[in-house]
């Protein structure tokens, strides 16, 4: 640096002073600055970055009370020379302290300013540079440590007496441990609270040998599982060659070995998956030549490649040739489209089979680029599935046969019907398709099966025209039947003539026929010329077939008969699915003849039930006298004693004066009279005695009733009493009245005695009416009549027992009529009024009372 | 001569019974409730009591038991209209058990076979 590159700030309150000295400086090339006012010198010292302050002791005296702060001056590295005068050596000291470097005497000389002067510059100098060194130093540290804190991994130095020398962030969070006192540490006791060293550690290792080490460690964490670190430790070398410290670098791999483990695993079980999997599973090279197979494809194939498939090339597997399959898999391998095909027929060459197979192919294709680098294929062997489907199918097509068969029973009661209906389902081809079909019918009390009815043709000619005739029309089941009823002409005339004259007495303990009636087991029979059992001898002669299914006929858990099937015209082989069918057939049909029987009976038992209804309406009749005495009875009870104690005085006394009477005039026709009043008093009592006798309790049954209903029976049970004067009915119901608390057949008695009575009251003709009213409380029942009415004198004596206007009258009925009105918590009232009329008014509770 | 207590509510009867007996060489009282009967009890001895069962207040089957425990052996026949408590175990002390009828006969036998 030339003398021009530095700047000089000079203050001095002294001007001459001032001015002597930027002479000097000016002439010794320096830039200089120069003021005598303190203010000046702070604003200069403001704007412009000097590298050399000098200052009068004065100046520098104010400008440190103003603040001009040591602080602020070394921020700006100025050094700072002070000019004290009179040699005042105290006052430059405490100068010094106050932050100037240097200080000069006045009167200045000029050698010692420039001396000075340069030293002060030297000097800062120095301290510019050292400053940045140290600037350097820590920013090049700060970057470090980021970096070293920045790794994801930790880190750490140890020395050679295995103490940490520094460890970086990454692993001191891992060790969740406070920052203090790590430094200096024992790296096992830091991180295992160990007291020796550990030993799988190898840092010793690279302490000695100088070359760097990897390893791994398995750890156990705090939870229990195991987490695993990579180590990498490496030296640090001095000048001199020697290891002073081992840089470790520590990695927790654990997620990437659970990932790699995790792999490998399904990578195993993949493997074992293919190798156990049912299917055949093989891949090939972009030639088609076979590189991996499965267990399962090498057994597919064995019989062709009994050693080995792989090398062959797909193309030539012979069990693909000319299926299609194998130009598939050429496709795939060329154009990398995929493929599947469900129902492939493969042969197996030695064993002589075809399986269908499910064969699916799809190209392998590189991973960066789309080339096609082979092919992966799957054989699955589906041969039972797809047998499996096909009996599904025909299965399908055998029920809807039965579904057929059974909606056609269910149209019928008729049994002929439901004999044809079995018969054509068991031969037409739309059914079972059997040539012939029997049934026979089996008569539990005589012990004998006798032939019912057949349907089938005689010989194959008529077999050839008829089913021919059946085929061109493809008729349903149905329209088959309607076809053989319709057609009035007899049919199956042969085959008919055969079973009609087929009359079996059971006698036999085994042998089909016992089987099929008493076990209920279908069977096919093959009659032998020397089989023992005559059974079958006698129906295959019957027949003039050999061959032949038979199935029970069961109905409500007995046999009914059988029904028999052939194959005489084609020969055909009767399968185990044809006997099945056929049985099936047989136990739709003894269900329909059930049903029939069923329907029958029930017939039967509609008319005994609709004759017992009558009986029944005739005997509530008899129930309904029987009950009316009962009522007659009870309240008769209550009236007799009553009545005995009178008799007994009449009759009494009546003796006591027939004893005396002798002694005045007129003696016998007193006596006459007498013994006739005796007489009847002997009767009445006897009347009381049999009523007496007569008398049980009775319990009312009490229940919610419809009156409306209850008068209108009354009515009817009336009609011929009503019917015989010419006497009107009205009623006038209102609401209320259909739901009352009472014994109805007491309350029909009531009507009874209060309709009865009004009839008798009125002559040739008149108008009985019925006024009903009611609410939740009470209903209220007016019967009136426009008879000859009840006279004053005999209103009271109304409901008094044995009060009677009328010759044949019991005088009870008012009495029983009152005491149920009474039981039920009701009243009746009566008002009339002579020649026009009475009203009786009864009032009933609606509602059943608490007692 | 023999004395005989009619115990009935019907004064119709009572007169009937009196007249009745009376001339039959009885000599007879009458009482129209057990508790007056009770007290002709206390007052006279009795051949024979002919005692009514239906009565107002106490009824005969009562009155008997009562009769009974003071004069255990009062002759007693009960004349009812009821025949119905002839099988109540309570009558069953009674020496007779009539039903009240118009012919005193019956009444008059049992009583002179009681009493002479």
């Amino acid at each position: 640096m030339k003398n021009k590159d530095y700047k000089i700030l000079v203050g001095d309150t002294d001007t001459e002073s001032l001015a002597w000295i930027k002479k000097i400086l000016l002439e010794e090339d320096f830039g200089v600055w120069t003021s005598s006012d303190t203010g000046e010198i702070f604003r200069i010292n403001e704007s412009g970055d000097f590298d050399l302050l000098i200052f009068d002791i004065k100046i520098y005296a104010q400008l440190i009370e103003n603040n001009f702060s040591i602080e602020s001056r070394e921020e700006r590295d100025a050094p700072i020379i002070i000019m004290t005068t009179d040699d005042d050596f105290d006052l430059a000291f405490s100068a010094v302290k106050k932050g100037a470097v240097d200080f000069l005497d006045k009167p200045v000389r000029v050698k010692r300013l420039l001396i000075t002067i340069r030293n002060a510059l030297w000097h800062s100098t120095q301290i510019k540079q050292i400053r940045r060194d140290q600037e350097e130093l820590a920013s090049l540290k700060e970057l470090y440590e980021r970096i070293i804190n920045g790794i994801d991994y930790g880190l750490v130095v140890l020395n050679n007496e295995l103490r940490i020398d520094s460890i970086n962030e990454h692993l001191r969070k891992r060790q969740r441990k406070g920052t203090t006192d790590i430094i200096g540490e024992n790296c096992y006791q830091y991180f295992y609270n160990q007291g020796t060293i550990c030993e799988k550690c190898r840092v010793r290792e690279v302490f000695e040998k100088g070359i760097p080490v990897k390893y791994n460690l398995v750890n156990k964490a705090v939870g229990g599982s195991n987490y695993y670190l990579e180590v990498e430790a490496f030296p640090l070398f001095d000048k001199r060659g020697e290891v002073t410290k081992v840089v470790q670098l520590i990695k927790d791999i654990t997620q990437r070995i659970q990932l790699e483990r995790e792999l490998l695993e399904k990578k195993e079980y993949l493997e074992s998956l293919v190798e156990h999997a049912p299917i055949g599973i093989f891949s090939t090279d972009s030639h088609g030549f076979i590189q991996t197979v499965n267990p399962a494809f090498a057994k597919l194939t064995e019989s062709e490649a009994p050693s080995d498939p792989i090398g062959m090339n797909v193309l030539d597997i012979e069990s693909f040739k000319d299926t299609g399959v194998d130009k598939a898999f050429g496709r795939v391998l060329k154009e990398g489209k995929p493929f599947e095909a469900d129902v492939v027929h493969c042969r197996v060459q030695d064993k002589g089979e075809t399986l269908i197979c499910s064969v699916q192919g799809v190209p392998l294709k590189g991973i960066e680029d789309d080339e096609i680098t082979g092919l992966i294929a799957t054989v699955a062997n589906v041969t039972e599935k797809w047998k499996l489907e096909e009996s599904y199918l025909k299965r399908i097509i055998e029920l809807s046969i039965f579904k057929e068969i059974g909606e056609l029973f269910q149209g019928t009661n008729d049994l002929d019907d439901i004999y044809t209906i079995a018969l054509i389902g068991v031969t037409a081809g739309q059914g079972l398709g059997f040539n012939r079909a029997f049934l026979l019918r089996y008569d539990r009390n005589e012990n004998i099966l006798y032939g019912e009815k057949a349907v089938g043709p005689s010989d194959a000619l008529e077999a050839g025209r008829i089913w021919s005739d059946l085929y061109r029309k493809n008729l349903s089941l149905q329209e088959v039947f309607t076809h053989y009823k319709g057609d009035p002409e007899e049919k199956d005339t042969r085959v008919n003539e055969i079973i009609k004259k087929l009359r079996i007495p059971i006698t036999w303990e085994e042998g089909f026929l016992h089987n099929i009636l008493f076990k209920y087991i279908p069977e096919k029979i093959t009659y032998e010329r020397d089989s023992e059992y005559t059974d079958q001898k006698l129906i295959a002669d019957t027949l003039g077939c050999g061959t032949f299914a038979a199935a029970p006929l069961i109905s409500r858990g007995k046999s009914e008969g059988l029904i028999i099937a052939d194959n005489l015209i084609t020969g055909k082989e009767i399968t185990t699915e044809d006997i099945n069918r056929l049985s099936i057939i047989a136990n739709q049909s003894g269900a329909a003849i059930e049903n029939s029987q069923l329907l029958k009976s029930l017939g039967e038992k509609v008319e005994a039930l609709r004759q017992a209804n009558l009986d029944l309406t005739k005997n509530r009749d008899l129930l309904w006298r029987a009950e009316r005495l009962s009522v007659i009875g009870e309240v008769a009870a209550t009236v007799a004693h009553e009545i005995r104690n009178p008799l007994t005085s009449i009759g009494g006394f009546t003796r006591a004066v027939l004893r005396e009477i002798e002694v005045i005039d007129k003696v016998d026709t007193n006596k006459r009279f007498l013994a006739i009043i005796l007489e009847e008093v002997k009767r009445l009592e006897r009347i009381v005695n049999e009523t007496l006798e007569f008398v049980s309790p009775v319990t009312p049954r009490f229940d919610y009733e419809d009156l409306e209903t209850i008068i209108e029976q009354t009515f009817n049970m009336m009609s011929g009493e009503i019917s015989e004067k010419n006497i009107l009915i009205t009623r006038d119901f209102h609401q209320g009245i259909h739901s009352v608390w009472i014994d109805s057949d007491q309350i029909r008695q009531v009507l009874l005695n209060l309709f009865r009575n009004a009839i008798h009251a009125m002559e040739d003709e008149g108008m009985l009416s019925v006024i009903t009213e009611g609410d939740s409380e009470n209903i209220r029942i007016h019967i009136s009549d426009t008879g000859h009415g009840i006279p004053e004198e005999n209103k009271n004596k109304l409901f008094t027992a044995f009060f009677t206007t009328k010759s044949t009258g019991s005088g009870l009925g008012l009495t029983i009529t009152s005491q149920i009105i009474k039981n039920h918590g009701g009243s009746i009232e009566v008002e009339s009024k002579e020649g026009e009329g009475s009203t009786f008014l009864i009032t009933l509770p609606t509602h059943k009372r608490e007692e | 001569m023999k004395k005989i207590l009619v115990v009935d509510d019907e004064e119709n009867l009572r007169i009937l019974y009196k007249e009745e007996l009376t001339g039959e060489g009885y000599d007879v009282d009458v009482a129209d409730s057990a508790e007056s009967a009770f007290k002709q009890l206390d007052e006279n001895t009795y051949n024979a009591v002919i005692l009514d069962i239906q009565m107002p207040g106490m009824n005969g089957l009562e009155a008997m038991s009562r009769i009974l425990h003071k004069h255990r052996q009062q002759a007693i026949i009960l004349n009812t209209a009821y025949s119905q408590f002839k099988d109540d175990f309570e009558s069953w002390s009674a020496d007779a058990y009539l039903v009240k009828t118009s012919d005193l006969t019956e009444l008059k036998n049992k009583i002179r076979e009681l009493i002479g």
